[in-house]
């Protein structure tokens, strides 16, 4: 049983960290090749958003297709939370894991919903406010309803971490990640309703914010090394 | 209902009920264009996904149903391995394989159709539709002669004739369709509807078998 070395839900935690990464870096490589953005350290220089990696073809097939499924692996990811803190067998949070999964769900849906209508159909910007708006206002809602539920899960797991055994640096690490995407996400929005704008604002904190989200799910791979899901897994 | 089963019925769902809604949307847009596509020649199954936007639902839908079926394929292997005690590693992983090509064939077709009809590779498209039908009715052909031959050492009540049937009707479709496609006949249009519709209700015909398999410990 060589090949269930890493348990289904270490393979998800993976794949919610590599799909959405590789699927970025690779329609950003496309768009600079095409000609379309310029070839910078966004992270730093804020030179292009990710959306802007979504609208030229062919990037723009990789990029909807590699978010649309990232989002459902990462329902999946929320699922294996759900019942890997439902483990612990205390009755009065089954509610609270529940809400905190449809949350991400819906924020996940959401996602979807937001790279669906990208592409070269959105050119010329000034015609296609309506989607344009929809695209900002669904992908905002998933940066949001993804970090409120990463620092409850955090805040939960501190709560049952002598329960569920979890090493004290496996918390720390996603604390750090959760908070770091709160701070990110509260200044980016505090600074749209102040009007404060600087060039590159939006790009910066949005491939911020998407490798921090990323690198929580991946965070969870530590964690579920004895978690399994299958029974085969449990007897292998 | 177990999460096992949850996936044979998101399966069968997800990709029906995006292309139904799909058409009851452009009905609503376009109500001179609207048509049965299973039964008349006028609307191709993949050209539903062309148009904006219908394509932003089409895509949706369709790639959210590509994940899902993977992990069906991932429960399938669960199940069979579960199944028999001396689990033959090869023969599984090879399904499971021949599941993963079909499901990425699948992303390719959807991820290629844009609103712009002139530019979309339509060769690379068909290329995909062809290896995704081809791969999924191979890999369920490869489940059941499998099951056939595990018949009298499994554990439990398997009940082949239905899921039979249904190959048989996948083959028949398979082969038609891919005639259709070589003559360039405009029958290749109804044909990929019932196509899509057989290959999906596949997973469905597990939906029994699996009420006592449960995926997930805690339940």
């Amino acid at each position: 049983m060589s090949n269930l070395s890493m348990t289904l839900p270490q393979r998800i935690a993976l794949a919610a960290f590599f799909i959405p990464v590789v699927t970025i870096g690779l329609s950003y490589a496309l768009t600079v090749a095409g000609g379309h953005e310029p070839l910078c350290i966004p992270y730093i220089e804020g030179c292009a958003t990710i959306t802007a990696t979504g609208i030229y073809y062919p990037a723009a097939y990789i990029l909807r297709a590699g978010i649309a499924m990232s989002a459902v692996v990462f329902i999946l990811w929320w699922y294996c939370v759900r019942l890997w803190l439902e483990s612990v067998r205390q009755a009065e949070l089954v509610a609270w894991f529940h809400t905190v999964v449809w949350v991400a769900t819906i924020g996940s849906v959401l996602i979807i919903a937001s790279m669906v209508v990208l592409g070269e159909n959105l050119l010329p910007s000034r015609d296609h406010r309506f989607l344009w708006r929809f695209h900002a206002t669904t992908a905002g809602l998933f940066f949001l309803a993804n970090s409120i539920c990463q620092i409850m899960m955090t805040v939960r797991m501190r709560q049952l971490r002598r329960q569920m055994n979890i090493a004290f640096s496996h918390i720390v690490v996603k604390e750090v990640l959760a908070l770091l995407q709160l701070l990110f996400l509260t200044v980016l929005i505090g600074m749209t309703i102040v009007g404060y704008e600087f060039e590159g604002m939006v790009a910066f904190f949005e491939w911020w914010l998407a490798t921090l989200s990323s690198l929580f799910y991946l965070s969870a791979w530590w964690d579920w090394r004895d978690f399994r899901l299958t029974r085969l897994e449990q007897s292998a | 209902m177990t999460l096992a089963q949850k996936l044979c019925v998101a399966v069968f769902l997800l990709p029906q009920l995006t292309v139904w809604l799909c058409l009851a949307w452009l009905y609503y847009l376009n109500p001179v264009d609207a048509c049965m596509p299973y039964v008349s020649l006028c609307l191709g199954y993949w050209r539903i996904g062309v148009p904006d936007p219908l394509s932003f639902l089409f895509r949706a839908g369709l790639f959210s149903a590509v994940v899902v079926w993977l992990f069906w394929w991932y429960s399938l292997k669960a199940w069979l391995l579960l199944s028999i005690k001396q689990p033959t590693a090869w023969t599984i992983r090879h399904i499971l394989l021949l599941g993963a090509v079909a499901c990425s064939a699948l992303l390719v077709s959807v991820a290629l159709l844009r609103p712009e009809q002139t530019h979309i590779l339509w060769g690379w498209q068909s290329a995909a539709v062809a290896l995704f039908f081809i791969g999924m009715v191979g890999a369920h052909s490869r489940v059941i002669y499998w099951l056939y031959r595990k018949r009298r050492q499994w554990p439990g009540e398997l009940n082949l004739t239905a899921k039979l049937r249904m190959l048989s009707l996948q083959w028949l479709l398979l082969a038609w369709w891919l005639v259709a496609v070589m003559l360039h006949s405009p029958w290749q249009q109804p044909l990929e509807w019932w196509l899509m519709l057989a290959v999906s209700s596949f997973p469905m015909m597990f939906w029994r078998d699996w009420r006592h398999f449960r995926l997930i410990l805690t339940h």
